[in-house]
């Protein structure tokens, strides 16, 4: 393959490469820490319920 | 009026074990499926078509960034559905897919802005510059982000539902206006992908950036377009209306033991 | 229930307003300080020479225009607010959209009067000939838009927590076509070009207009239901 007069710049596809996915593993990553923050309130509400029903 | 609001919800809490299973065996198949699509389009637009001879390889960037805007478009419409259902029918379940919508399109559309300016850097030899469809493009994500602190800003959530379905249906003239802005203003540099490529095809590219789109480029483009705006958001935007529906369940939860 | 016919309600509401107005002259006076301020500012912030002056005056006086129509805006939906005007208006028989049509009107007037006194203002302060009749033309087009959607997302902001700080936020990326089309439009009034260049723009201007009035008309009544 010639690679002559072709631009060499394949460093910005790879930083445009590590940009997409991680946005979107960002983004996979924020709903499920929401998902873990809402379980944990739960569980919380939870056990707040059982102390309120034993006394 | 407020006890005919919360019915639907107590019925959706109340849905079937082996329903609520389904969905979620459904939803994962779905993730799945997603991510093996959008890892075979990147396969395809890095290691299938050919090195663009003018731009080299920073040009495969683009496959990337039209299908971000493409599937921020759809993030954006399902906003501009789902709120105005929700203005018509007031059940929340309409409001939670709006902000699901506007959620993905957003961190779409930064995507799409983020990987223009990557690839803006070596073929325009800067980072930004203040070009109309760059600037329309910056203006459109920073009205979704206004979305966001509306919705932030208001405490009570029914009012909360009702001014963001009213934005999130205003707020789509700045995306309609990035789709056109290339029509009605001519000087902007930015390439023209989404057009009848005839006029161009062979024809000499010019050093600003426009270039030839060959066949093979050009269905790599679809592909990529086709798997990024129905499957990419489908699935996230799913998972952020589970999400939703389950904060929304909380918060009535902590409702109820606050009452207590 | 009968209610007060559209046109009526929408006079009333906008005589209330100008009323009201004409006796504290405190929205319109404030907003006239703040453009003068504001073009005294950006003549020294931009150190304008006297060509940059004839290439940058139509995006001073629209950017100018846009915050002091927001100035006004955030005055007249917070009066609306905090002395229980709006309450009533809502508890009385007429149509939602009159309201909106009526608040319109009288943010419109005002908004026009400060960019009609700012046209022979700017004339002076920036020796740049911008009082004429076209120009006058495309901005009453332009606030017509601005006052459209900005009395729409007032309503809005005003019972928000930020109330003052959002309207801008979520004002200025919605007007930006608007803004566009304006600017694009005086810069050919401003440049003498021949008027085929430029007439497109006030007709965009138009068009966007009658699209957020058509929307705006649609949606206002969600907004102050209660």
């Amino acid at each position: 393959m010639p690679t002559e007069g072709i631009p060499q710049n394949a460093e910005y596809l790879y930083l445009g490469l590590v940009v997409v996915f991680g946005i979107l593993g960002a983004y996979a990553a924020s709903i499920f820490w929401r998902f873990r923050n809402l379980q944990k309130d739960q569980q919380l509400i939870k056990q707040l319920q059982e102390e309120d029903s034993t006394h | 009026m407020s006890a005919v609001k919360e019915m639907p919800v107590q019925q959706t809490s109340e849905r079937s074990e082996g329903d609520s299973m389904l969905r979620t065996r459904l939803l994962q198949g779905l993730t799945v499926i997603t991510m093996l699509a959008v890892l075979f389009g990147a396969y395809v637009a890095l290691f299938v078509v050919g090195t663009d001879a003018t731009q080299g390889e920073v040009q495969r960037i683009f496959y990337f960034h039209v299908s971000a805007f493409a599937a921020a478009f759809i993030g954006f419409s399902v906003g501009v559905v789902g709120g105005a259902l929700y203005l018509w029918k007031r059940h929340e379940k309409w409001d939670a897919l709006a902000l699901a919508g506007i959620e993905v399109g957003f961190t779409l559309s930064l995507i799409n802005l983020i990987t223009g300016m990557i690839w803006a850097r070596p073929i325009w030899n800067t980072w930004w510059t203040w070009d109309p469809r760059l600037t329309s493009a910056a203006i459109m994500c920073l009205t979704y982000a206004a979305y966001l602190m509306l919705r932030n800003g208001i405490e009570n959530r029914e009012l909360r539902r009702r001014f963001a379905s009213i934005y999130g249906i205003l707020a789509m003239s700045t995306v309609i206006f990035t789709l056109i802005i290339i029509r009605i203003r001519p000087d902007t540099i930015h390439p023209v992908v989404i057009e009848p490529q005839i006029a161009t095809q062979g024809a000499a590219t010019d050093a600003e950036g426009s270039f030839t789109m060959s066949v093979t480029i050009s269905q790599t483009l679809g592909i990529n377009s086709f798997i990024w705006s129905v499957f990419l958001p489908l699935t996230l935007i799913w998972w952020r209306v589970r999400l939703q529906n389950a904060a929304e369940h909380v918060e009535q939860l902590k409702a109820k033991l606050l009452e207590q | 229930m009968n209610k007060t016919p559209f046109w009526r309600t929408t006079w009333a509401i906008m005589s209330k307003d100008l009323r009201a107005e004409l006796r504290s002259r405190e929205l319109v006076g404030a907003m006239l300080l703040f453009t003068l301020l504001a073009i005294m500012i950006f003549s020294f912030a931009l150190e304008l020479d006297r060509l940059t002056r004839e290439e940058v005056v139509s995006g001073v006086l629209w950017v100018t225009v846009v915050f002091a129509s927001i100035l006004g805006l955030n005055r007249s939906m917070a009066m609306e607010r905090e002395q229980g005007n709006m309450d009533a208006m809502l508890l009385a028989p007429i149509d939602r959209s009159a309201i909106f049509a009526g608040k319109m009107a009288g943010n419109f007037i005002f908004t026009l009067v400060v960019g009609v006194l700012l046209l022979p203002l700017t004339t002076v302060l920036y020796n740049v000939p911008v009082a004429r009749p076209m120009l006058a033309l495309v901005l009453l087009l332009g606030i017509w838009g601005f006052s459209t959607v900005g009395t729409l997302l007032a309503a809005m902001t005003v019972q928000t927590r930020a109330r003052e700080t959002l309207l801008p936020i979520v004002m200025l990326p919605v007007v930006l076509p608007l803004l566009l089309a304006a600017v694009r439009a005086s810069n050919g009034i401003i440049a003498d070009a021949p008027s085929e260049q430029w007439q497109a723009w006030p007709q965009v201007l138009l068009v966007i207009d009658v699209i957020y009035l058509v929307m705006c008309l649609l949606m206002f009544p969600f907004v102050v239901e209660e």
